[in-house]
């Protein structure tokens, strides 16, 4: 059965994306509605964690430049939303703006140097910074400002108002409010990436000589897409206050990279859908093998944090065997049997065939057609 | 019998095919020259014969009436067949001495270090050198490393990848002559695979001329010098 | 000198403690023997780093399970240490190999990318086990050299006393010995320098007929053994030991090694020593440093060194082959 091919920006595109995007709409209020409060919460967690992978993924994916640590800007927008709240009475939602603003800066300022610790190298660092964050948020001197080892709490207490028709309870009210501003994130990413800005990231990425040559400077578009990145992590950060109140010094630490890092790889890095299927992924696995770790006897009693941790190990090896692409690129695959988006298709008249042939072809080709050589 | 007998050789990286279908034969004691320009796929050609990795390769390699294709590359080099590769190739880190006596890696007799000095009596500018860095060296010395580090297998069959690639027209004089000097003593058969004709065909018996992946002329190397498209292609006259 | 220090002394912020003599060298000697054992991590960064251009992050998780292995075998079984420790380190030789092999080797043909993910990988799943088999509670340490409160060679008898303990010595000693042996290994055998051959140059290394796979899965294993080793010696020298036992040794490693030099046995050594040294004196020189930041340190030697002199002290300067 040959693939149905639908150009981009054609009308049917456009169906097809608002049908997505429709559906994604109504089962978020279905969620929000029907579904417990814990899990609610845990939806929460994977709303704003999805932000978080998404920054990771625009640096990872799109820039080609290795992240371990982003959950330190993850912690830093926690923290900053926590000083805004509490201490100086700001309004939740105002926060987020100002989380994101502060984020972009830190990550500009850490971009900068990151220019000239290519690869690996920057993988270490990156991973260091995740593993010294929690300590930088105990430190005494700033007690003041981050409740030092036993963190910060943040009572949000944002209500579901008066006006809005659906009833939900609390959570399911805090569920909607992060779908509804990580779904806001996603469009923008998406249309980012694909700008022109977006398209010579990914040109700097897959082939730095090449697009500097063709007049993409590296650093600037690199560090533009660090700060973006750390901004969206930061973000993220800020916006689960509003499920969770409380930010703490392990908030922004290695745990929570790994998380982040698992999550990319396994929804797929390089696809912004892909950030989704991610957090929805780190945020159900402890579930899953909390009900299964009772039928391991390695990991029963008590111990099934563990086996959500083996789980992940194990599943990030797998996958660069077996998923490299990411649970969305699967994804992707199988649906191009059925539908294939291809850019909008120029229209051009027939190119001659060019045929490459050596002096010494071309010699023995004139001679056999028989004319002088 | 010939001492390597190519047939049909294909080649590709990934998706790609480099090599369409070779045919081509070394005797014993010859020195062969694979004419080419770049990206004729000369190096490819090289790299499938000695089963260097990242190329998919088909149709039949014979060596001494051993089957190559499918060997892992440290068999191609116990069986005899010693590779220069394209750039020297050296251990830069390790020192000159050092280069030679990795050389003989897969020798496990008592005549290394006879071998060596040997060396550095053909290559007296790589005696002076013994405890340099082989990364410290000029080019030219370098290809001459390469060559002595690849004499020291003992090999029957030596294939080099444009030995003359970046080195001055002195030098390249230089060094193809103790090629031809190589051969005459040690009775070496080698396959050379070059760009700069003029060099090549002179120290040649035969020569095949490689384009975009296919054989389209052979023949003793005295009548390729004088075939008018080969003089306009390659010699440049 | 001392009255330099006298004068430092007096500037707030600074510990007027910290340069009473036997404190001094007591501070100094815990320097240099933790240093010890982040030399030795170090080492096992480099032995890997050499050929591959790979970190293996799972490095010290590897280390973590090998010590618990010899405790096991030592402290539940019984068995003699020196016994429980060779087999503890054959056991992470062989898995160091085969890790190499089967989890690193068919990744790294795709991706740098996908083998820093794989040993992050490997990373978690160790740990995890480690934490289910032996609890997350510490358990009995490990003591293969004597421990005891009357084991060592006093200096100074103070108060307050200076003295080196016999596990200190026994730590410079294991770490003496190990990197005379290394060095022996590369300069002077046959495999040493087809190691040496492959960390210049891969292609080439082929060419020659180096059974190139058999080197790398060797460095894997090189490393392995060391790193139980090590996990073994800071166990009882931290008199700890838990499943999270090589976590930030694993951190001081890669600082040690990014300022040696990734790719020198010298510079990890030295490297070890230094980041032992100043992880000792700095926080105890500056007292608004708490012992929390020491592993910013850590991580502010990394950065410091990556973007100033990347080849760090000793290293050579190599094109970035990421």
């Amino acid at each position: 059965m040959k693939p149905r091919i639908i150009e981009r920006a054609s009308p049917a595109h456009r169906v097809w994306q608002i049908t997505g995007w429709a559906i994604l709409v109504v089962a978020v209020l279905v969620i929000a509605k029907g579904q417990p409060n814990y899990r609610l919460l845990l939806m929460s967690n994977a709303a704003a964690l999805s932000v978080a992978i998404l920054g990771l993924n625009l640096v990872v994916g799109f820039s080609g430049q290795i992240s371990l640590g982003h959950s330190a800007f993850f912690g830093f927008g926690g923290y900053t939303a926590a000083v805004l709240i509490v201490d100086h009475d700001w309004p939740f939602l105002a926060t987020l703006p100002v989380a994101a603003l502060f984020g972009g800066v830190l990550g500009f300022l850490l971009g900068l140097p990151a220019l000239r610790i290519r690869g690996l190298y920057l993988a270490l660092v990156t991973l260091a910074l995740a593993i010294v964050f929690p300590s930088l948020a105990k430190i005494d001197q700033l007690a003041d400002l981050t409740g030092g080892a036993n963190g910060k709490p943040v009572p949000v207490g944002w209500h579901r108002p008066s006006w809005f028709p659906l009833k939900v309870t609390q959570q399911g009210w805090q569920f909607l409010v992060l779908a509804a501003l990580a779904g806001l994130l996603f469009f923008l990413a998406s249309n980012m990436v694909r700008s022109r800005a977006g398209r010579a990231l990914v040109s700097l990425r897959d082939n730095e000589i090449g697009a500097t040559v063709s007049g993409v400077y590296p650093a600037g578009w690199k560090t533009g897409a660090f700060a973006i990145s750390a901004a969206y992590a930061s973000m993220a950060g800020a916006m689960l206050t509003l499920a969770i109140p409380i930010v703490a010094p392990d908030t922004g630490g290695f745990v929570l990279a790994i998380q982040l890092i698992t999550g990319l790889v396994l929804g797929g890095i390089g696809i912004i859908s892909g950030s989704v299927v991610g957090a929805l992924a780190i945020v159900w696995l402890p579930e899953l093998t909390r009900s299964w770790g009772k039928f391991l006897p390695l990991f029963s009693e008590n111990k099934t944090a563990l086996l959500a941790n083996a789980a992940y190990g194990i599943l990030l090896i797998a996958m660069m065997f077996v998923m490299p692409g990411g649970i969305m690129w699967f994804v992707r695959f199988v649906r191009s049997k059925f539908v294939r988006f291809v850019p909008r298709l120029p229209k051009v008249s027939s190119l001659d065939e060019d045929v490459e042939v050596g002096p010494i072809s071309a010699a023995t080709v004139q001679q056999t057609q028989g004319g002088s050589a | 019998m010939s001492l390597l007998d190519v047939k049909g050789l294909t080649a590709s990286y990934g998706p790609v095919p480099v090599l369409h279908g070779l045919d081509l034969t070394v005797d014993e004691g010859e020195v062969v020259v694979l004419l080419g320009a770049n990206g004729a796929g000369k190096t490819t050609t090289l790299r499938a014969l000695c089963q260097m990795g990242l190329v998919n390769i088909g149709g039949s390699v014979s060596f001494d009436g051993q089957r190559l294709v499918g060997r892992r590359p440290e068999q191609v080099v116990r069986l005899g067949i010693a590779h220069v590769p394209q750039g020297r190739g050296t251990f830069g880190e390790l020192t000159v001495e050092e280069n030679l006596q990795i050389g003989a890696y897969v020798r496990s007799d008592s005549e290394v270090r006879a071998d060596i000095e040997r060396a550095y009596q053909i290559f007296p500018r790589l005696g002076e050198r013994s405890a340099q860095h082989a990364g410290s060296l000029s080019g030219g010395e370098q290809q001459m490393l390469a060559v002595a580090r690849a004499l020291m297998s003992r090999p029957r069959l030596l294939l080099l990848d444009e030995p003359s690639l970046g080195l001055a027209p002195l030098v390249i004089k230089d060094l193809f002559e103790r090629f031809a000097e190589l051969n005459h003593s040690l009775g070496t058969t080698m396959l050379i695979v070059e760009q700069n004709a003029n060099v090549a065909l002179a120290i040649a018996g035969r020569a095949y001329v490689l384009e975009t992946g296919q054989i389209v002329l052979e023949g003793p190397a005295e009548q390729l010098r004088h075939n008018d498209a080969v003089r306009r292609a390659y010699l440049g006259f | 000198m001392l009255l330099a220090a006298s004068v430092i002394a007096k500037v707030p912020g600074i510990d007027s403690g910290f340069f009473r003599l036997a404190f001094f060298l007591k501070l100094v000697s815990n320097g240099l023997v933790n240093g010890a054992v982040y030399a030795l991590m170090a080492l096992t960064v480099v032995i890997i780093y050499r050929t591959t251009s790979h970190l293996n992050f799972a490095q010290g998780e590897m280390a973590t399970f090998g010590a618990f292995i010899v405790f096991a075998l030592a402290i539940q079984q019984g068995i003699p240490y020196v016994f429980a420790i060779i087999i503890a380190m054959v056991i992470s030789m062989v898995a160091g190999a085969g890790f190499e092999r089967f989890l690193v080797r068919p990744v790294e043909k795709r991706s740098a990318l996908g083998v820093v993910i794989v040993t992050l990988g490997l990373f978690l799943t160790l740990n995890a086990f480690t934490a289910a088999i032996w609890g997350t509670e510490s358990v009995d340490v490990l003591k293969p050299f004597p421990g005891g409160l009357g084991d060592k060679f006093t200096f100074m008898d103070g108060p307050p006393q200076f003295f080196v303990t016999y596990k200190a010595v026994g730590i410079w000693i294991t770490l003496a010995v190990l990197v005379i042996a290394l060095w022996w290994l590369l300069q002077h055998t046959k495999l040493g320098l087809a190691y040496r051959a492959v960390a210049s140059n891969r292609e080439s290394s082929l060419a020659v007929g180096i059974p190139v796979g058999r080197m790398l899965m060797l460095g894997w294993a090189i490393s392995a053994g060391i790193g139980t080793l090590a996990a073994v010696l800071i166990s009882e020298q931290s008199n700890n030991l838990d499943f999270n036992l090589m976590g930030v040794v694993l951190l001081y490693g890669f600082a040690a090694a990014a300022l040696g030099g990734f790719d020198s046995i010298v510079g990890a050594v030295v490297g070890g020593m230094i980041v032992g040294l100043v992880e000792a004196l700095v926080p105890q020189l500056f007292t608004f440093i708490g012992s929390e930041l020491s592993l910013a340190m850590a991580l502010a030697i990394i950065v410091i060194v990556l973007l100033v002199r990347p080849q760090g002290i000793f290293g050579t300067k190599r094109i970035e082959r990421v």
